[in-house]
């Protein structure tokens, strides 16, 4: 089989894996060195994108879709008769260098089925980012795909040569996984988690000790450790919509995983169908307008201040499950309007941060500006606000009009409208 | 009136700084982007002969830093927007900046925010293309036993003496140019040089290409249609120089058949040669034997 035939079968089989983020590694480039590439502690960069509206920034490919797992939602299970291919270790690499020096990609996210057995398919994996680094200095980018089962100096060797790290934990709940997953273990997925979690906690400690050392001015011989293991840290994905779980455990079980691991990124995907798809799985169109919701939410989660109840609590009647037609800041908002409208000038930032319509970026410049003057009802424009968007939630000393707005009966409606085009992206 | 013409940040600065030392309000100067720098002034007054009203003036290094991006921006009001900032700064508000509801500094913000994007895009969607023969063009400048990449790129802002340093520190120990309609930036693994402007595409092939198209057209989800989305972080004029921006259209037109054979034909009976494998089996076996134990 020729390269080309490979790639395009081992991507196929890439694709629902979800991220392809090449940010919040740490800074380098290749300018003391042999080879190419370059990571940033800020954005990583797109360098394409497909009609999906995904970003391509990294070589997604797996480097096997033979698997002895029998997973129900993938494509690449044991009683698929999907095509299977193969690439080499030296295959991957030269691929990924070939790539990278036309720069299509920021660096290669590597995975694979599971083959003879997990360490055996951990120690390939682990190899070709082996030999980016070590034979070719490569510096890009480099995302592999842990196998919950390998042992633990495999996953210690994977975070010395990669980037980041992901271990998936395929479905919301325990009893998912062992129903459709039944090769793999709930409790193995944790514990490997849990020690990469370690493993990035100690190297930072380290960094942090051979720092104070070199400050202090004592023991200049000490060599400054500058090893980072996995330095873009742990992401995971959650498949949605294969199972029946609803928002409020999805959301929940993100919430541990952030808690617990101090995951970066927690991924959900949409079930998409698949060819020779598992009878006991909907053979339906992807779920991504839910899908849109639950990133919206978990964004709510890292940076807004908000709690999974506070988000899933105006839906406790629907059983469980996030309202479609609004986002959830603005479902919150309008079960509380008793604390909107909200003073621009003087309310603290975590009440801005509640207000719908407003970013975190927002309320940075709003509170860096009015430190040095009031602001207007018309400056809001100026920050690229949408006037409609928070008219009925805010406050200025020449604007107070929002109340008729709030105590209106058909407020969601109102917003409906002005969602419309957001819509239209699902339509 | 003075009429002061610059033509790149650099000039600017000094000038700048020149004139803000002499007081000089924003609203007397006309700035004029132009090859030759040079100062003229009406009324038969020699500018450098006015006092010198501020011996030291600091200016924040945050200003800067966003003026040099600012600089970078295809808009003739630049000039005199950046002097009427810095006026403000040194002479009324040294926080003006933060101030992001003001007109002349959501003006400058947003020009930053146009630059900083067209450099982001920058570094997107140049591609380089692999020479198979030395090109000659800029004659004994690249090594001959070097391999020698060619990327042709069309910015919206004069973005490429900016951007070139990305390139520098991420291909270091690659030959490169990057051609573009300003100008062109050349990379030997040791020093970058500038040279005037290209105006047409140069006609190159990569056999290489064709391996991208392919990972392209396979790592779209077909199911996932949000051409929206898409177009919004890739507009269509990047289309143009782009390699896999002709395959758009064609894996829009098959995706609804492709998803509508995945949902007809959605349940397959499992594949016959896995359960006639006793490898696959056994394995499968232990693993589950496994798990059940782990959890029960």
């Amino acid at each position: 089989m020729n390269i080309q035939r490979k790639l395009s079968i081992l991507a196929d089989a890439a694709k629902y894996d979800a991220s392809c983020a090449s940010s919040g590694s740490n800074n380098k480039n290749s300018r003391n060195g042999k080879g190419v590439g370059s990571t940033s502690s800020g954005m990583g960069i797109c360098h394409s994108y497909t009609p999906d509206g995904r970003c391509i920034s990294l070589l997604k490919v797996l480097l096997t879709n033979f698997c002895l797992y029998d997973c129900s939602y993938c494509i690449n299970r044991a009683s698929s008769s999907v095509e299977r291919a193969r690439f080499t270790a030296d295959e991957v690499v030269q691929l990924t260098l070939d790539f990278y020096k036309r720069n299509y990609i920021e660096g290669l996210f590597l995975s694979s089925g599971i083959i003879q057995s997990s360490d055996y398919t951990m120690e390939q994996l682990v190899n070709v980012a082996k030999s980016l680094r070590k034979d070719h200095d490569f510096r890009g980018y480099i995302h592999l795909k842990t196998i919950p089962d390998a042992s633990p100096e495999l996953l210690r060797m994977a975070g010395v040569y990669a980037d980041r790290l992901s271990i998936n934990i395929e479905l919301p709940s325990e009893h998912s996984i062992i129903r459709f997953a039944p090769e793999k273990n709930p409790i193995t997925i944790h514990k490997s988690m849990g020690q990469l979690k370690s493993h990035i906690d100690e190297s930072k400690e380290d960094r942090k000790k051979s720092k104070k050392i070199r400050s202090d001015g004592r023991n200049t011989k000490a060599k400054a450790s500058r090893f980072i293991f996995s330095p873009a840290g742990q992401s995971t994905q959650m498949i949605v919509g294969a199972d029946d779980s609803n928002d409020m455990t999805i959301l929940s079980t993100a919430d541990q995983l952030y808690g617990r691991y101090q995951m970066r990124r927690v991924y959900y995907s949409a079930y998409s169908p698949i060819q020779n798809a598992s009878a006991a799985l909907p053979a339906k169109a992807p779920p991504l307008v839910r899908e849109h919701r639950l990133y919206q939410a978990d964004w709510l989660l890292r940076f807004y201040g908000f709690t999974v109840d506070e988000i899933t609590e105006p839906h406790s009647e629907q059983n469980g499950m996030l309202d479609l037609d609004v986002d959830p800041k603005l479902a919150w908002a309008i079960q509380h309007r008793d604390l909107f409208p909200v003073d621009i000038n003087r309310a603290p930032r975590e009440m801005l941060l509640r207000i719908p319509g407003i970013g975190a970026i927002s309320v940075q410049k709003i509170i860096r500006a009015r430190k040095f003057r009031a602001l207007r009802y018309g400056d809001l424009t100026k920050l690229g606000l949408s006037l409609k968007k928070v008219a009925p939630f805010v406050q200025t000393h020449d604007y107070n009009s929002s109340n008729r707005l709030l105590e209106r009966a058909d407020l969601k409606q109102y917003f409906m409208s002005s969602e419309s085009p957001q819509m239209s992206l699902f339509g | 009136m003075f009429t002061v013409s610059i033509n790149c940040f650099a000039e600017w600065r000094e000038q700048a700084r020149t004139l803000l030392m002499r007081g000089v309000t924003p609203k007397s100067i006309s700035w004029q982007h132009d090859k030759q720098s040079a100062l003229v002034f009406d009324d038969g007054i020699d500018f450098m002969s006015l006092p010198v009203l501020y011996q030291s003036l600091s200016i924040p290094k945050a200003f800067i830093t966003m003026a040099e991006k600012v600089a970078c921006c295809r808009d003739d009001s630049r000039w005199a927007l950046l002097y009427s900032l810095a006026w403000r700064i040194l002479f009324e508000n040294r926080d003006l900046m933060s101030i992001e509801v003001d007109s002349q500094v959501v003006k400058a913000l947003r020009m930053r925010k146009a630059v900083g994007r067209d450099i982001h895009k920058m570094e997107a969607f140049v591609r380089f293309r692999l020479i198979d023969s030395q090109c000659s063009n800029y004659g004994d400048y690249f090594s001959a036993e070097d391999e020698y990449y060619v990327a042709w790129f069309e910015p919206d802002h004069l973005i490429l003496p900016i951007a070139v340093t990305f390139f520098i520190k991420r291909f270091t120990n690659m030959s490169w140019s990057i051609l573009t309609p300003d100008g062109c930036a050349h990379w030997n693994q040791s020093s970058v040089m500038f040279t005037e402007g290209i105006h047409k595409r140069p006609d190159i092939d990569d056999s290489i290409e064709v391996l991208w198209l392919t990972y392209y057209s396979n790592i779209f989800n077909p199911a996932r249609v949000k051409i929206k989305a898409m177009q919004s972080e890739m507009p269509k004029k990047y289309w143009v120089n782009l390699p896999e921006a002709p395959l758009i259209k064609t894996l829009m037109r098959n995706a609804g058949h492709q998803v509508d054979a995945m949902l007809e034909g959605a349940s397959t009976q499992p594949w016959h040669k896995t359960k006639k494998s006793t490898f696959v089996m056994a394995a499968q076996k232990k693993m589950q034997a496994h798990t059940t134990k782990n959890t029960s």
